[in-house]
C-alpha cells in the first residue's frame, strides 16, 4: 500500500516531459480509428475469401446432390418395378422423388466427400410404432 | 481500576476508529446495495466492497508489508537520514496515506518528523530519509533550510527495528537501490501478498484470458465494420482526458481516469496502476460503478441522438463465420496490435490466447478453465484488491469526486461518439446500420449489447439488434486496450 503511494507520486514527478494536450487527443484517437479500420479492412478481404468459399462449397454440394438425385431416381424406379410385384402400397413410397432426394441428402449428410452410391432404397422393417411397442416391452422384464 | 479500562479501550479497534472510517462505511453499504440488491455488476461490486469494509476497520496483519529492504524511489541524493542502526520504525495501526515531498509539508511539522517526534495527523509512522532527485529544481529551495520542496519523503514501510543503513548523507543513490534493511517478527500480511497480482500487473492480463475465452468475435468477423464502432467510442476516452486535464489532474492521472470511458474494468485497473496508482481505488470503483450503470446512462442519450426512424432500422442477418476464420481473425489482430503498440500485449496477447484457446476447440479444458475457475478466482482477487484500497483518507478526496464525475462525462461521450459513428457510417453507405448498436463500441461486455437490444425492441418489437451489437462491443474492448497502450507509450519509457 505504501509503495503504491511512493511509487505513484514518484512517477507524476519525474514524468514532466507530457506531449501536449492536443496533440495526444489527436494523433491517439486517430490512431486508435486507423488501426482498428486497417483490422477491419484484413477482416474484412479475409472474409471475403471464405465467403466465396463457402458460395463456391455450396454450389458443388448442390451439383453432388442433384447428380445423387439423379442416379438414385433411377435405382427408385428400378427397384420400384420389382417392389411393386409385391408389395404396391410400399412401392408408391420410394417412388416419390422428394423422399428420394431427403434419402439421397441425409446420406450425403452423413457421408460427406466419401465416395458413395445408393444402389437402392427400401422400406426398413415392419414400421416405427411396431418398433417403439416392441422397445417398450422389453425395456422390462416380469417378474 | 480505570487505567486498566483505558488500556482495554486502547487494545481494541475503537480507538483507531475515525469519520473518515465511518463515511467509508457508508459507501461500503451503498455499493452493497447497488450489488446484492439491485444487482449491478455483483460479481465485482461486491469483492470491491467487501475489500473496501475491510480497510476501513482496524485490522491487523491482514495489509501490512513484511519488514525487507528499503529502497530509494528515484535516482538522486540522499539529503536526510532520520535513523540508525538498531533505531525502532513503526507503521499506524490504521493505513494512512503519507505525505511525498518535503513540499507537501509545513516547516514546523518537518522539523517534528526529522526529530523523530509523531506528529498529530500523520500517525505513528516513522520518516527515515529525504532523497533529492536528479530532476529537482533550485527554484523548490525552502527557506532557511537545506531542503527543496521536491525532496522525496521515504517512510517506514514495516513495523519493526533498522538492521542497517546502507547509506550516508549526501551520497547518491538510484532508484531501487537499498536504503536500509528493516526487519520485523511479522511476515506481510495476506492482502499484501495479493495485491501484488495488481501492483506487477498480473490480474488484468489474467481476466482478459478469460474475457478472451468466454468472447464470440462472430458477429465481429461477420461484419467488420462494426470495428469503427468501438473505435469512436473512444472519443470518450480522449474526451475525458481533456476534461481530466481542466479539472488540474496530471497528465499520466488524466489518462488514467479517461480511460474509464473504455468501459472496461481489468483495462482501468491497468492502466491506472501504470500511469496514477494512487487513483487506482476511485478509477477502478468509478469504472465498475457506471458499467454497472450503463442500463441507466446510456438509453437517454442513444434516445436524444437519434430518430424513431432510425432506431427502427432492421439489419441484415449475420453470416455464419467458420472456425479457422475466428483463429485466424485471434492471430490477425495480436500480430497487428503487439506490433503497432507494444505496451498493449499483456491486454490483447492475453485475451486474443483466451479466444484461440476457445475457438480452436481441441484444448476444451483448458478454454473451460479460462472461462470459470481461473476468471473467477481473479475476479474474486481483483475486487478484493481494489477494496482493500479503499481506505477513507485516500478515497475522501475532492479529486475522488471530480473522478466520479469525470467518469459519468467519459460514458456518455464514449457512447454519443459511437451513435454519431453509425450515423456518419449509414450517410456513406448503402447498407444500414441501425445507430443504436453504435453504443456497445463501449466495451461493458455484454451490458451495453443488450441495452441496444433492449432500446431497439422499444422500437420494433420484431428487431432483433444483439447480435449485431456484440461486434461493436467486443471491438470496444479492442479499443480500449490498445488506447491503454498508446497512453502508456506516450507517458513511460517501458518497463
Amino acid at each position: 500500500m505504501s509503495y503504491i503511494g511512493n511509487i505513484a507520486s514518484v512517477d507524476t514527478v519525474t514524468n514532466t516531459e507530457s506531449p501536449e494536450l492536443f496533440g495526444i487527443v489527436v494523433i491517439g484517437f486517430l490512431f486508435v480509428m486507423v488501426v482498428l479500420a486497417l483490422i477491419a479492412a484484413v477482416t474484412a478481404i479475409f472474409g471475403a475469401f471464405f465467403v466465396k468459399k463457402a458460395a463456391a462449397d455450396l454450389v458443388k454440394v448442390s451439383r453432388n446432390l442433384e447428380k445423387t438425385a439423379e442416379s438414385t431416381k433411377s435405382i427408385a424406379e428400378t427397384n420400384s418395378q420389382m417392389i411393386a410385384a409385391r408389395d404396391d402400397k410400399e412401392t408408391a413410397e420410394v417412388e416419390d422423388p422428394e423422399v428420394a432426394a431427403v434419402i439421397s441428402a441425409a446420406v450425403y449428410t452423413m457421408l460427406k466427400d466419401r465416395p458413395h452410391r445408393i444402389v437402392s432404397i427400401r422400406p426398413g422393417g415392419p414400421g416405427w410404432a411396431q418398433e417403439g411397442r416392441r422397445q417398450i416391452f422389453s425395456s422390462h422384464r416380469v417378474r | 481500576m480505570a487505567d486498566l479500562l483505558q488500556r482495554l479501550y486502547e487494545n481494541t479497534g475503537f480507538s483507531h476508529l475515525d469519520w473518515r472510517m465511518l463515511a467509508m462505511w457508508v459507501v461500503v453499504g451503498v455499493l452493497l446495495y447497488l450489488a446484492v440488491y439491485r444487482k449491478f455488476e455483483p460479481l465485482l461490486l461486491v469483492p470491491i466492497a467487501f475489500g473496501a469494509m475491510l480497510a476501513n476497520l482496524p485490522t491487523e496483519g491482514i495489509i501490512n508489508k513484511p519488514a525487507s529492504v528499503l529502497r530509494s524511489p528515484v535516482n538522486g541524493e540522499v539529503v536526510f537520514a532520520v535513523v540508525q542502526e538498531g533505531d525502532p520504525v513503526r507503521l499506524n495501526a490504521v493505513e494512512r496515506v503519507m505525505p511525498t515531498t518535503v513540499g507537501d509539508l509545513d516547516q514546523e511539522i518537518l522539523s517534528r518528523l526529522l526529530n523523530g517526534e509523531a506528529v498529530e495527523g500523520f500517525g505513528a509512522r516513522s520518516l527515515l530519509f529525504i532523497v533529492r532527485p536528479d530532476t529537482t529544481n533550485e527554484t523548490d529551495a525552502i527557506a532557511q533550510t537545506s531542503l527543496r520542496k521536491s525532496d522525496i519523503l521515504v517512510w517506514a514501510e514495516a513495523d519493526g527495528r533498522v538492521v542497517s543503513v546502507d547509506v550516508a548523507i549526501g551520497e547518491r543513490v538510484f532508484k531501487g537501490e537499498p536504503l536500509a534493511e528493516l526487519h520485523s517478527e511479522h511476515s506481510g500480511g495476506l492482502f499484501h501478498y495479493i495485491q501484488l497480482g495488481v501492483i506487477l500487473e498480473i490480474f488484468p492480463p489474467l481476466i482478459f484470458l478469460g474475457v478472451g475465452a468466454l468472447t464470440d468475435f462472430g458477429p465481429l468477423i461477420a461484419n467488420p465494420r462494426v470495428l469503427l464502432l468501438g473505435a469512436a467510442a473512444q472519443f470518450g476516452v480522449f474526451g475525458t482526458f481533456i476534461g481530466a486535464q481542466l479539472f488540474g489532474f496530471s497528465a499520466q492521472a488524466s489518462g488514467a481516469i479517461g480511460i474509464i470511458g473504455g468501459a472496461d474494468g481489468p483495462t482501468s485497473i491497468f492502466l491506472a496502476n501504470s500511469l496514477a496508482p494512487e487513483l487506482l481505488a476511485p478509477i477502478a470503483v468509478s469504472a465498475y460503478s457506471y458499467m454497472a450503470l450503463v442500463p441507466v446512462l446510456q438509453p437517454p442519450i442513444m434516445r436524444l441522438l437519434t430518430t424513431e426512424k432510425e432506431r427502427r432500422i432492421r439489419m441484415k442477418s449475420l453470416r455464419p463465420v467458420s472456425r479457422i476464420e475466428k483463429l485466424i481473425f485471434a492471430v490477425i489482430v495480436t500480430i497487428t496490435c503487439v506490433l503497432l503498440v507494444p505496451p498493449a500485449s499483456p491486454l490483447i496477447g492475453m485475451l486474443m490466447f483466451g479466444n484461440f484457446l476457445r475457438e480452436c476447440k481441441v484444448v476444451d479444458r483448458l478454454s473451460k478453465a479460462a472461462q470459470n475457475e481461473l476468471i473467477n478466482i481473479i475476479t474474486i482477487f481483483l475486487g478484493s484488491s481494489v477494496g482493500i484500497t479503499m481506505t477513507g483518507d485516500r478515497f475522501l478526496r475532492a479529486e475522488t469526486l471530480g473522478i466520479m464525475v469525470l467518469g459519468v462525462l467519459a460514458f456518455c461521450l464514449a457512447t454519443g461518439a459511437g451513435v454519431i459513428m453509425a450515423k456518419v457510417m449509414n450517410a456513406v453507405s448503402k447498407q444500414k446500420i441501425n445507430p443504436l448498436i453504435g453504443s456497445a463500441g463501449v466495451s461493458a461486455v455484454p451490458m451495453a449489447a443488450r441495452v441496444s437490444q433492449v432500446e431497439g425492441q422499444k422500437a420494433d418489437p420484431g428487431n432483433f439488434l444483439l447480435m449485431h451489437a456484440m461486434g461493436p462491443n467486443v471491438a470496444g474492448v479492442i479499443g480500449t486496450a490498445l488506447v491503454a497502450g498508446f497512453f502508456l507509450t506516450v507517458f513511460t519509457s517501458g518497463h
